[in-house]
């Protein structure tokens, strides 16, 4: 059976508070003022009468069919056989061919190794070591889940066929492997 | 894989034209990179907030990557955006790593690296001066809380100053002088198993406190519980709630009483809980009745309706309800009966040691007594003889009503008048630990003025810190990932214990804490007063009876004895005697509601305190006393904790600095249109003691009346290059107010803007 990473990102429970963004930082050895990921709180928007923000994960989506991989004239950037698009450092001549192609900016120029990259969901690092990434590791609520789909007695594998999940829609159908779960916050509250 | 030097050497390139601070890491001549031995994990204690989180440092040859320590169930092996930084502030250039003296004016940034030994003879010879012209009395010594404090404050009692102080007045006080006053005791909250939790404006899911944020989180995940929050603005926490009241600044204590209001007109409450355990219900309740939910609402803009109804399900959901009693929290100068009121709440409920209500610590003391045997270990006290007497009373002592905030850390801001006006006596020598008034003391520049004025100021930080930069010495401490220190205490519903250790090489000539103040009492021939050897030894003292802790500590970081228990819920007390045959009998309830104590003058709670009346007049029983917060031309300036800095201490932190460099001024779309201001345009703000630029952030998230500013930001002095001039320095805009008997420094004022 092959397998199927995916990570989850539960905004109802994010606090948009960037242990991710800074765990992600420090396991990865990102230059202090890049990122692999962030947390985008907007608004608030009024929703029935009520405000609320919005917590947005900003990574690369891991999409099934990369615009980044057909872009890149190098072939520096390859997708494993469990799905995952990760970046070859040595391969990336910097032409940025890929960060023009990608649709959700989750691409960028990675000043520490001089080559671009993304959010690989840390297969190159904690993943491989058997560990969960580094975001997921340290979220204060528990608002990320990383596993195989295709395991059906996964945590994701559950929470994808139980819970209301959504796909950022960005403009082809790249199909990504980022599902979000959307914040339910203002039908669950009570009317006053 | 980049190593420790390569990190560097990069990291210092991209700031090639910074010119570094002498002593500090990036000022060093060739950068230290000691061999750390390749070690897979330590456990230790997080430091870059004051919850002090227990932590697993992992480490890859020279890599180091912090995460939250499993032991610590409550804490969930999680770590906030600060926690997982830490490495950043360890390899951060701008760090202090080397003892430096000022040459030039206090403040000109004008340093010279020394030794520590002429560090330690400077400040020997200044600090004896002063004690021999003043007495020790004119010295004052300071330090944030937390387990560092312990030899800081030991060093003043050596010396024989009275004048030792805490951050408390600063941020947390009020709460803990009110719970002193009213239980004798600090409370804990059980958010987690809590059904109904109200909230005024203690923003759990930004200013994070890891057990607190994820107990709340727990139980809105159960889905069972109701989340009320009052809070000028739109927080996270705000957000997250089943119900948010932009309620007006400063007026939370009007909702407080009429709770209590109704909650006792219709005798809603827990009679058999008030007759038992609380005296002065009667006082308490004749005050309570003139405070209807329909003269709140005219006070603070929550409707008397939700006031009556947010009673009514309050005690539907007793005793598994609370009322939070927050953090750094000064909104008014009523803030001791603000914070009483909320405490009245909860023993008007009755969940005092029940499930989702409040508790005390279980400290192996009252554990292992109610057990009947020892079945947690207990720390030895570290006695030392023969310190010496001070001859004045403290400097906040002149006015008795502060008794009760005196013992719990003093008025901080209180140094300040002693300086600068000798009231009640001159305070001339200043040694802060980890502390900076500069930014958390209201009115900064009366803050500095107090700081030149001094003849000697030492200062023991990890940075050059905004007050640090006025010193005359600053002595580099090591940070908390470069050293062990004693065992903490860290009991909840069972006993518990964490240990800090070093988890890595020290960088550069650093010591820690520990250290410097015996050292520093060595050079004045005081060294006798600090009799172990080393932290280590010290650390065997605590564990003299129980010499197996220590080794068992240093591997798991954390550690918890016995089962949780909750002294009025019967089933916890069966569990509880049933795990230990020799525990102490129930009562007639079968809980142990009969082994309560409280160590007030009355041996129960005091809803109204007749001792309070001799050091504060017409102060026994809760009222409401009007204040004015700003004048009607003006807006509430109110601030806040942020998820990613904590306080003044991170702001120069590289990442943490990177996520959040300013604090944006939070203004309602319709105040700005009436300013003329723009989102993203510089303003001005102007209180009664100082102008101060900003960024107008435009949300509805914020009543139409308020501003507001994340808390820390705006630092004057150059030494922090990153966090310099960045944002708006909230300090420099608050007027010195101190609230009567918490003696906590007031946060909330008034201040008009306009477009810069
Ligand atoms: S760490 Fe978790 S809660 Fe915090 S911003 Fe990231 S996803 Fe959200
Ligand atoms: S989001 Fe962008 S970088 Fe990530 S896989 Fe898709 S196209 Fe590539
Ligand atoms: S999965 Fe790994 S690489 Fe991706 S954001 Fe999380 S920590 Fe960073
Ligand atoms: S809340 Fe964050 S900064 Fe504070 S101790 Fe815990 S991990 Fe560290």
């Amino acid at each position: 059976m092959n397998e199927k990473f995916v990570l989850i990102h539960d905004e109802n429970r994010c606090i948009g508070c960037h242990a991710c963004t800074a765990a992600c930082n420090s396991a990865n050895e990102l230059a202090d003022h890049q990122n692999r990921a962030s947390i985008d709180v907007k608004g608030p928007y009024l929703i029935d009468g009520e405000l609320h923000y919005r917590y947005l994960r900003v990574s690369c989506e891991q999409c099934d069919r990369p615009a980044c991989i057909r872009a890149c004239p190098y072939g520096a950037i390859s997708q494993t056989i469990d799905g995952v698009v990760s970046f070859n450092h040595d391969r990336c001549k910097g032409c940025l061919m890929c960060v023009a192609a990608c649709p959700t900016g989750g691409c960028f120029y990675n000043k520490q190794v001089k080559a671009t990259d993304n959010c690989d969901f840390c297969m190159k690092s904690r993943v491989a070591e058997g560990l969960q990434p580094a975001c997921v590791t340290v979220c204060p609520a528990d608002a990320l889940i990383f596993g195989n789909a295709n395991d059906p007695n996964s945590e994701v594998h559950k929470h994808l066929s139980t819970v209301l999940t959504y796909n950022r829609s960005i403009g082809y159908d790249n199909k990504p492997k980022l599902y979000r779960v959307a914040s339910q916050v203002a039908s669950e509250r009570s009317r006053v | 894989m980049l190593s420790r030097r390569d990190f560097l050497a990069k990291g210092s390139a991209f700031c090639a034209i910074t010119i570094y601070a002498p002593g500090t890491l990036g000022a060093q001549s060739q950068l230290l990179t000691p061999a750390t031995p390749f070690v897979k994990e330590i456990n230790s204690i997080c430091e870059m907030c004051s919850t002090r989180c227990p932590i697993t440092v992992e480490s890859r040859q020279d890599k180091l990557f912090i995460r939250g320590n499993l032991n610590a169930k409550s804490f969930g092996g999680k770590v906030c955006a600060r926690g997982t930084s830490g490495s950043k502030l360890l390899n951060d250039p701008h760090r202090l790593v080397k003892p430096i003296k000022r040459t030039g004016p206090r403040g000109s940034g004008m340093w010279q690296e020394i030794e520590w030994e002429e560090a330690y003879q400077l400040i020997a010879h200044n600090l004896n001066q002063v004690c021999d012209r003043y007495g020790p009395e004119a010295i004052a010594v300071s330090s944030k809380s937390g387990s560092l404090s312990s030899h800081a404050f030991h060093f003043g009692k050596v010396i024989g100053t009275p004048n030792i102080f805490s951050h408390g007045s600063t941020c947390p006080i009020s709460y803990a002088v009110a719970a002193k006053v009213m239980f004798g005791n600090e409370l804990k909250l059980d958010l987690e198993n809590s059904k109904y939790i109200l909230n005024f404006g203690h923003n759990l899911f930004e200013g994070i406190n890891m057990s607190m944020t994820r107990g709340l989180l727990a139980a809105q995940e159960k889905g069972a519980v109701k989340v009320v929050v009052f809070e000028p603005r739109l927080s996270v926490m705000a957000d997250k709630a089943d119900e948010w009241h932009a309620i007006k600044p400063g007026t939370d204590i009007a909702v407080v009483l009429a709770l209590s209001h109704v909650l006792i007109e219709e005798q809603l409450y827990d009679k058999s809980f008030v007759q038992q355990h609380v005296s002065g219900f009667e006082g308490f309740a004749t005050s309570m009745a003139q405070y209807s939910p329909e003269w709140a609402s005219e006070i603070c803009d929550v409707s008397a309706g939700d006031i009556r109804r947010i009673a009514r399900e309050l005690a539907a959901a007793a005793p598994a309800a609370l009322a939070d009693h927050g953090h750094r929290c000064t909104f008014t100068p009523e803030e001791f009966d603000l914070r009483r009121g909320i405490y009245a709440i909860n023993v008007l409920l009755g969940n005092i040691e029940r499930k989702g209500g409040v508790y005390f610590a279980k400290k192996s003391k009252l554990y292992n007594k109610l057990a009947g045997e020892a079945v947690a270990p207990s720390l030895e006290k570290i006695k030392v003889d023969g310190l010496p007497t001070p001859v004045l009373p403290r400097i906040d002592l002149a006015e008795p009503q502060f008794k009760y905030a005196a013992r719990a850390g003093g008025l901080y801001q209180s140094i300040i008048p002693a300086a600068l006006l000798q009231q009640p006596y001159a305070i001339k020598a200043w040694v802060m630990s980890r502390s900076n008034p500069m930014q958390t003391v209201t009115d900064r520049t009366q803050v500095q003025n107090a700081l030149e004025a001094m003849d000697f100021v030492v200062a023991c930080d990890v940075y050059i810190s905004e007050s640090a930069a006025y010193a005359d010495v600053v002595l580099p401490e090591s940070t908390y990932l470069e050293r062990d220190e004693e065992i903490g205490d860290m009991s909840s519903k069972n006993p518990a214990y964490a240990l800090r250790q070093r988890v890595t090489e020290t960088i550069g000539d650093t010591r820690p804490s520990w250290q410097i103040f015996k050292e520093m009492a060595d050079a004045m021939a005081l060294g006798h007063h600090f009799p172990w050897q080393d932290i280590v030894d010290y650390q065997q003292r605590q564990t003299a009876n129980n010499p197996e802790l220590l080794p068992q500590l240093r591997k798991e970081g954390f550690l918890s004895f016995g089962i949780p228990l909750l002294m009025r819920e019967p089933d916890m007390v069966a569990k509880f005697r049933q795990h230990y045959p020799n525990a102490q009998p129930p009562s007639e309830r079968g809980d142990y509601g009969n082994q309560l104590q409280f160590s007030t003058p009355s041996g129960k709670i005091e809803l109204t305190s007749p001792s309070l009346e001799e050091i504060a007049p017409g102060r026994s029983v809760i009222s409401y006393r009007p204040v004015t917060l700003k004048q009607p031309n003006e807006l509430y300036f109110i601030q806040g904790k942020s998820a990613l800095h904590t306080n003044a201490a991170t702001q120069n932190i590289p990442l943490l600095f990177d996520l959040q460099p300013d604090n944006p001024v939070w203004i309602h779309p319709d105040t700005a249109a009436e300013f003329r201001i723009n989102d993203g345009d510089s303003i001005t703000m102007t209180s009664q003691v100082g102008e101060e630029q900003g960024t107008a952030k435009l949300t509805l998230g914020i009543r139409k009346d308020t501003v507001f500013a994340h808390m820390g930001f705006g630092s004057k002095n150059q030494e922090l290059t990153r966090a310099f001039g960045k944002g708006l320095h909230c300090g420099a805009l608050l007027p010195d107010a101190t609230a009567a008997i918490t003696g906590s420094n007031v946060h909330t004022t008034g201040v008009t803007i306009r477009r810069a």
